[in-house]
């Protein structure tokens, strides 16, 4: 119940904070993904069922805010929740690097799975803003990497502030 | 259950939330523009959140300036701001209607309603996947907002439509959407075209035939009305490319005139039809 109070509270500061980024240049839109990264946090931290719902939540709130199909990148986020907690449970990503290029790689697959099923079902081909959404995995994957520090020093600052 | 299933529960766990949501796009794809309930749900919940938070940093960022600078002169100027705002979209209005109507009668009856069309509403978000689609804004049905009703920038240029209408909130589709279409002309009626979006800062025609001469690039755009949405003579954009093809119509690219990056306010309009036809 807790984790779910977590996962929620994520993606409600994941949705508060794009809906931010975006008032300030539209570009940062397509630069990050940041519903992704709370997505991969849940996935690493609680395996692939748990990130593959987290996935569909996210998904389908990123869906219900854009004009479109809902479900399109509901099921990309779902098949990349799944595939980063199943592949982060027998992998090593323990280093900067390593988990980089495994979110890198899982945010690439997410983009091409939503590319494919966009085109499918649209028609037409995705708006790329001249090769930036190319950029978004290796962007978002940076930011995904660097919640891990934050996360743990937010926590280690609570359990401080407890104390005293 | 079947041993094969309990070995593998994570992996149907996946297929069935797979499957639930191919049969969720499969639903919406005959549906066309109609959102499904589980998408208006979403929405419903979601977009208080947003109204919140641009409205507390709007409410942050307006404590600022009024503490520093002189309160009174502030709120003045806001009020004035405000009917300047109101004025100037009357006044757009006022001058493309000019030329639809003819008696005097016919133009008192347009200034006594026009004041009660326009409601200014302010940009919360843009779209979560292409910026270029749609935005959603601090107005909704509680603000009198319809489906189909005209949004304009502060300049009065062409936005968009109301599209999507929740109790406090509405999602507005930009011209530049790649689903949209207006139906358009060049401000001294030279020929007609449909405009299209590309999902991205610019804009195409559509049905533009090779053997005309028109248009032009450097030409300005303005509605025709003839589409029933958007009412004749508001400013769309300016024809920036024309390239003639082998084919029986050409590629001709428009700037729209309103900037996404710019957009903050807007008014958004009740067209009342019977005045047009």
């Amino acid at each position: 119940m807790r984790d779910a109070a977590y996962t929620a509270a994520g993606m409600a500061a994941a949705f508060v904070l794009s809906s931010l980024i975006g008032r300030l240049s539209p570009v940062l839109v397509l630069s990050f993904n940041l519903l992704s990264v709370v997505v991969l946090y849940a996935a690493v931290r609680k395996g692939e069922v748990y990130g593959a719902v987290t996935g569909m939540l996210c998904g389908l709130l990123q869906d219900a805010f854009s004009m479109g199909v809902f479900g399109v990148a509901g099921i990309a986020k779902t098949l990349a929740g799944y595939t980063a907690g199943s592949v982060a449970k027998k992998i090593n990503i323990a280093s900067f690097s390593r988990r980089y290029t495994f979110f890198a790689v899982v945010l690439v697959l997410e983009l091409a799975v939503w590319a494919f099923l966009y085109t499918a079902v649209f028609s037409h081909r995705i708006y790329t803003a001249g090769g930036l959404i190319f950029l978004q995995p290796f962007l978002t994957a940076l930011a995904a990497v660097g919640i891990f520090p934050l996360i743990r020093w937010i926590n280690r600052f609570l359990e401080k502030r407890k104390k005293t | 259950m079947p041993s094969f299933l309990s070995r593998r529960k994570n992996l149907v766990v996946l297929i069935f939330l797979v499957f639930f949501q191919m049969i969720l796009i499969s639903i919406q794809v005959p549906l066309e523009e109609e959102e499904t309930l589980l998408e208006k749900m979403v929405f419903a919940v979601f977009a208080p959140i947003q109204h919140g938070v641009s409205s507390v940093f709007n409410g942050i960022g307006s404590i600022w300036t009024n503490y520093f600078a002189l309160r009174d002169a502030r709120e003045r100027s806001q009020v004035l701001s405000e009917e300047n705002f109101s004025l100037l979209q009357e006044n757009i209005i006022l001058r493309q209607s000019l030329k639809r109507y003819q008696g005097e009668a016919v133009l008192k009856e347009l200034y006594g309603s026009l004041s009660e069309r326009v409601v200014g509403a302010r940009v919360i978000s843009l779209d979560s996947v292409n910026p270029y689609k749609t935005v959603v804004i601090n107005r909704g049905i509680l603000d009198g907002l319809t489906r189909n009703m005209v949004v304009l920038d502060a300049f009065g240029n062409l936005v968009g439509r109301v599209f999507q209408v929740d109790r406090k909130e509405a999602t507005v589709q930009l011209i530049t959407d790649d689903k949209s279409g207006v139906s358009v002309t060049t401000t001294d009626d030279r020929g007609l075209a449909v405009l299209k979006g590309r999902g991205a800062l610019m804009c195409e025609l559509d049905y533009s035939l090779t053997t005309d001469e028109d248009p032009r690039q450097g030409d300005t755009l303005i509605t025709t009305g003839f589409d029933h949405i958007y009412p004749p003579g508001i400013k769309v954009g300016i024809v920036t490319s024309v390239y003639n093809r082998p084919e029986l119509f050409k590629d001709v690219y428009v700037q729209p005139f309103f900037r996404l990056y710019r957009l903050d306010r807007l008014a958004v309009i009740e067209v009342e039809w019977h005045d047009y036809d």
